[in-house]
């Protein structure tokens, strides 16, 4: 019911909005995405960002969860609050600390400059780079979360029955532990790389000219020219193609044999 | 024993949130007072600019209370204030003309009484039939000294185009607005034969920079940190930003007036705001030049009326965007032309930015 009021409703009234023009029914709005190829390419670019982020937090945070749950309780449960420290951050300044580390004279280009490992600074931001560094250090915790989560859930003593049987510890790691955490995996991929389909405050700040958003453009068409019905279809269609991609991978989850409960 | 512990607390919650309910619920109904103003404007270094020159001596006159709200020029914010009827600002400062333009359209304006104000002192392009300017602001080209030598500055557009002269990356606002301008300038053209734009030109001259551009700042706070940091040489910023960071802080920025965009800050009155008689009063007592001449001690926007610069210091005027050496090297941005083509501009604009 809860859902329904205020979830379905809004969405419900952002889709009739962006099918109204002049108090008519029209779908100017959905055919004017197709007009330039701008909408397109940004929401390419949008998908790029959001499919490398994705992956290179699976990459960070699947060796920090695994390490997390090596540990004694005590000990991972004070480092799950250590990982789970920049959610008490605001966005804007984390954003703008890596402003400090990756600008030209920052801490990582004068570190290198010094030791002689580089000659000429590296272009660290303002680029494809730079906004992927501040995204994934935004949605690692989110990702060790999940992936912390779906590790508890599963039985260590079968570890060392394959132990018992004689497999070393990376056939341990391959065949017994990894197969049981796909779930977790592949939720927190479709966490995250939803949650960076629609993010938009670290690519303006730490992105190029190339690194447009979808979610930029909504916010200009919104806030700047009140164009809402432009703006809604532009949000719908991300709608839309979040909901198919969300749909195939839990398909996908299916497929393996393995409870598909979605988020 | 805790169990009551926490229904005592409980308790207590529930009586301070429905007070505090009441509380607001009358505060609201209270409706308006005859000897209050609501002023909305931009918050930051600004507000505070104007609380000192203009809010505190205009109470201590009239004994008039002025209660400060501030936005950041959200447009909708506005529009949809007026259209719901509980208009809560009184008057509001407006950075972008743009916003005047839309709010006649839109008819969410109120019209200035001009009988006590006389137009004749102000600089063309100060006042509109719906609003008036009480200071200039210029988006200018800004550098760091440290990167050129003495005999070797930039001037002008041209040479902010001109890399082999002038090494070093560029910065430019992630905006068309000016930047386009601008990219004509550097192209040639006369800066009193800028308005309609020609787009076409425009973007040809950007493409030739287009690589050296290596950040595109949308904060205004951006450019002059980005000067400082050696991260770009030269820049595009709006001229207070520069001054607080070269006069406060002491940092090696200066500011080329030539070419600069000039803008006006202004009062706008919304329709049906609830004091309007206190509002024309505190848009009156801006209007007189020895208040605007008290601005310009706290922050580095010009008087919009002339003789406001009289017997200001060379220091001072040297800073302000409208004194007579410098207004004269600058042009007035056309707020009235962008607002008719800007959406079709924005779509151009992010266009080009996303292409190689």
């Amino acid at each position: 019911m809860v859902l329904l009021i205020f979830y379905a409703y809004p969405l419900f009234k952002i889709f009739i909005i962006s099918i109204t023009k002049d108090n008519s029914l029209s779908i100017s709005n959905y055919l004017r995405i197709f007009n330039s190829n701008l909408y397109i390419d940004v929401l390419f670019i949008t998908l790029k960002v959001a499919l490398s982020v994705s992956i290179l937090t699976l990459l960070l945070s699947y060796p920090t969860a695994y390490y997390l749950l090596k540990l004694p309780k005590k000990l991972s449960n004070k480092l799950l609050f250590i990982v789970l420290l920049p959610f008490w951050t605001s966005i804007l300044v984390r954003s703008f600390a890596w402003l400090i580390i990756l600008q030209k004279e920052g801490i990582v280009n004068s570190i290198l400059l010094k030791t002689g490992i580089i000659n000429d600074p590296l272009e660290l931001m303002y680029n494809f780079f730079g906004v992927n560094v501040g995204m994934i250090y935004v949605f690692i915790p989110y990702m060790v979360l999940v992936l912390y989560s779906t590790f508890r859930s599963i039985e260590l003593d079968l570890l060392i029955v394959g132990k018992t049987l004689g497999a070393n510890p990376l056939e341990c790691f391959l065949k017994i532990f990894f197969p049981q955490s796909v779930k977790g995996v592949f939720l927190g991929l479709v966490f995250v790389f939803l949650l960076s389909m629609g993010y938009f405050i670290t690519p303006a700040l730490l992105g190029g000219s190339k690194e447009t958003m979808i979610a930029m453009i909504i916010d200009t068409q919104m806030n700047k020219f009140l164009d809402w019905g432009f703006g809604s279809a532009l949000s719908f269609a991300l709608f839309i193609i979040i909901f198919v991609i969300a749909v195939v991978i839990s398909f996908f989850i299916n497929i393996k044999g393995i409870n598909g409960r979605m988020i | 024993m805790s169990y009551n512990v926490e229904n005592l607390f409980l308790n207590r919650l529930i009586i301070f949130l429905s007070t505090l309910t009441i509380v607001i619920f009358f505060v609201d109904c209270s409706g308006p007072k005859q000897d209050e103003l609501v002023v909305c404007s931009y918050g930051g270094s600004f507000q505070e600019a104007q609380r000192k020159a203009f809010f505190e001596p205009f109470e201590k006159e009239t004994g008039i209370k002025i209660i400060e709200a501030n936005w950041s020029g959200e447009y909708a914010k506005l529009k949809a204030m007026v259209e719901s009827g509980n208009v809560t600002w009184d008057l509001v400062t407006v950075a972008e003309n743009s916003i005047i333009e839309r709010g006649i359209v839109d008819d969410i304006l109120d019209t200035i009484d001009f009988s006590n104000i006389n137009k004749e002192i102000f600089y063309d392009g100060a006042l509109t039939k719906y609003s008036v300017g009480f200071d200039f602001f210029s988006t200018v080209m800004a550098y760091n000294s440290d990167a050129f030598s003495a005999e070797n500055t930039p001037l002008s557009w041209k040479d902010f185009w001109n890399i082999e002269k002038f090494p070093g990356s560029r910065c430019l606002r992630k905006d068309p607005r000016t930047t386009l301008e601008f990219a004509l300038l550097a192209d040639g053209v006369n800066k009193d034969s800028l308005y309609p734009l020609d787009l076409d030109r425009a973007f040809r001259s950007l493409d030739k920079i287009k690589k050296h551009i290596k950040v595109w700042w949308t904060s205004g706070s951006q450019p002059a940190q980005l000067l400082v940091d050696k991260e770009v040489s030269i820049a595009t910023a709006f001229n207070g930003r520069i001054w607080t960071a070269a006069t406060k802080d002491k940092k090696p920025l200066k500011v080329v007036w030539s070419g600069g965009a000039l803008d006006v800050d202004s009062w706008v009155i919304p329709k049906n705001s609830k004091n309007y008689q206190n509002a024309m009063k505190l848009i009156e007592y801006t209007c007189r030049p020895e208040v605007q001449k008290e601005l310009t001690k706290y922050i580095s926007y010009g008087p919009t009326i002339i003789s406001a610069h009289d017997k200001l210091s060379p220091t001072v005027l040297n800073d302000l965007p409208t004194s007579s050496d410098n207004i004269k090297q600058q042009f007035l941005f056309n707020a009235k032309w962008w607002a008719m083509n800007e959406k079709e501009i924005e779509e151009k604009w992010n266009i080009w930015l996303i292409k190689d």
